[in-house]
């Protein structure tokens, strides 16, 4: 006799949505499999990129068939006597067969992202997303924490590595996963710490010859590591959302040091995609400004075009108007190297464009991006000058602005009186 | 109702299938799932790609194209069309093999993945293609 009340345990161990295992049924399968005298066996842990995409793109419903199809693509490419689960949201596992060997195992997890990468269709739409397939590595006498966060620490790799791709695990992610962590506890104590600096690279008037202004460079004075420059820290400042409160604090003091300079110079402060989200960006350049008391027309943001695309269903045209209001003036940075199409470009109120620094050797990529500049009616900076070829082409091609090691390095805050001293000096002599 | 019917092209690196006996049992049973979906079509293959139309009811095309994506003997799939139709363009063949005209086949074979990726062939393109080389097949 079965108790009419309970549920068979099947039942309790199945994911409605696609019919797969669920987490609890997959801890089971794990448990057993794991069981004194089995030897662990491999463990692929796969989550799906772009997943969250699709879903805001297309519509829960369209996400939904596309958890279904999915599943499915990954059933046909296991076999028999390996649990597929799902084990929520757009993360899956699949517990292999016992006796599977690690090549087989490998075999499986690139099929799973070479079938998960062809295009889906979904109810007439054409969808593409792709995969991440962590695998973990054999380990005698591992148990079932270790196997899964041996399988984690690889799907965190392999998305590391750029997605679309299978990682197995290897004992250096462990170390790599623990210099991360504390990275990020570091970083966090950056900010309240005061261990950020500004410095600052000289922006030169072409045609003049003389220094107009800096762009404020982020730098971290690290306790141990000496001073780092943003690749070694941003991407995982970006990771844990703390980007925005680093923003703020740039904008605040590079409003706040270039109101002390000695000359009216403009300052030029970078603002990362991350900062836009919210919509608070106006504000903190306002309240930046009022502090330190700098003219808006003397400060210049340079946003990316990843700015204007990552930024789905955030009003940046509307922050970048009330900045316009305020005198700010607005850079487009490392323009074309993005996707901005030109009809983009021309919707927001950019004053100039600083044409990324892999065309300043390139005669004809510089001639084109300039034109596309001055067909906007935008003023020009040229990025990555660091020979005088360099320099001679871009005045020749009426450039405005010019920036690179050649015209100056990037240089802490107190060092800008001097320079600027100097060249006052050269000048009149 | 016209707007029911739906037509898929794509384009897809042959991985898996090299002679004409493996290219009979393919046809054979994608004209069996095929005929039971209510799905009609054409295909050409050559040892590097293949090029295939599909059209029918939505949720079918949905449905056997989901089957092909399963298959381990092709890769690199692009889809080059996905619309709506008010009609089938090849009405009669559950799936023609375009191949059987000479003109068709010999135009196709020099044809590489890599150039059809390249030259972007458009889906109309590869179905006016296929069109014609069926056209000039009588059907079986």
């Amino acid at each position: 006799m079965t108790d009419p009340l309970r549920p068979p345990a099947a039942v309790t161990t199945v994911d409605h949505l696609t019919g797969l295992t669920d987490r609890r049924g997959f801890m089971d399968a794990l448990a057993a499999a794991l069981a004194p005298p089995h030897e662990a066996p491999p463990l692929l842990l796969l989550d799906l990129d772009r997943f969250k995409a699709v879903n805001d793109v297309h519509g829960h419903p369209v996400g939904d068939a596309l958890l279904v199809t999915a599943a499915g693509r990954i059933r046909s490419a296991v076999r028999r006597g390996d649990v597929v689960a799902r084990l929520g949201g757009d993360e899956f596992a699949v517990l292999l067969g016992a006796g599977t060997t690690d090549a087989e195992a490998m075999r499986i997890a690139d099929r799973l992202v070479d079938l998960l990468g062809r295009p889906f269709l979904l109810e007439g739409r054409v969808v593409q997303i792709g995969s991440s397939v962590g695998l973990s590595s054999a380990a005698p006498g591992i148990d079932a924490a270790a196997l899964i966060k041996q399988a984690d620490l690889a799907l965190y790799a392999a998305k590391a590595r750029g997605r679309g791709r299978a990682a197995r695990f290897e004992a250096s992610m462990q170390d790599a996963a623990e210099a991360r962590m504390t990275l990020e506890m570091e970083l966090r104590a950056a900010l309240p710490l005061g261990q950020f600096v500004l410095h600052y690279q000289p922006l030169m008037d072409l045609k003049a010859r003389q220094t107009v202004g800096f762009e404020a460079l982020l730098r971290w004075q690290h306790p141990g590591r000496g001073l780092l420059a943003p690749g070694a820290f941003l991407p995982v400042a970006e990771e844990v959302n703390l980007m925005p409160a680093i923003g703020a604090w740039v904008l605040r003091q590079g409003c706040r040091e270039a109101a002390a300079w000695t000359a009216p110079l403009k300052v030029s402060i970078n603002v990362a995609p991350s900062q836009l989200v919210d919509g608070t960006l106006p504000a903190i350049v306002a309240a930046a400004l009022a502090e330190s008391g700098l003219p808006g027309p003397r400060l210049e943001i340079e946003v990316t075009e990843n700015a204007l695309i990552d930024a789905g269903g955030v009003d940046v045209h509307g922050q970048f108007q009330r900045l316009a209001e305020m005198g700010v003036m607005l850079a487009l940075d490392d323009f074309g190297t993005g996707f901005a199409s030109l009809a983009q470009l021309g919707r927001y109120p950019f004053q100039r464009v600083k044409i990324d620094r892999s065309f300043v050797a390139d005669p004809r990529m510089m001639q084109a991006a300039m034109g596309v500049g001055r067909a906007l009616g935008l003023k020009t900076t040229a990025e990555g000058i660091e020979e005088a070829t360099h320099l001679a082409a871009v005045t020749g091609e009426g450039c405005e602005i010019g920036q690179g090691y050649l015209i100056g390095r990037p240089m802490a805050a107190a060092a800008i009186s001097p320079f600027l001293h100097a060249e006052e000096q050269h000048d009149a002599a | 109702m016209p707007h029911d019917l739906f037509r898929l092209a794509y384009i897809s690196r042959n991985t898996g299938l090299s002679d004409a006996a493996e290219l009979d049992a393919l046809l054979a049973s994608a004209r069996r799932a095929n005929a039971q979906a209510d799905v009609t079509g054409a295909l050409l293959f050559n040892r590097e790609c293949f090029a295939q139309v599909l059209e029918g009811p939505m949720p079918a095309v949905n449905s056997v194209f989901e089957r092909i994506q399963r298959d381990p003997r092709h890769g690199d799939v692009i889809i080059l069309l996905a619309e709506n139709s008010p009609g089938r363009r090849f009405p009669d063949w559950a799936m023609a093999y375009a191949g059987e005209d000479p003109e068709a086949r010999e135009r196709f074979a020099e044809m590489r993945f890599a150039d059809l990726r390249q030259s972007a062939v458009a889906g109309t393109e590869l179905l006016s293609m296929l069109e014609q080389a069926v056209g000039r097949t009588l059907p079986a």
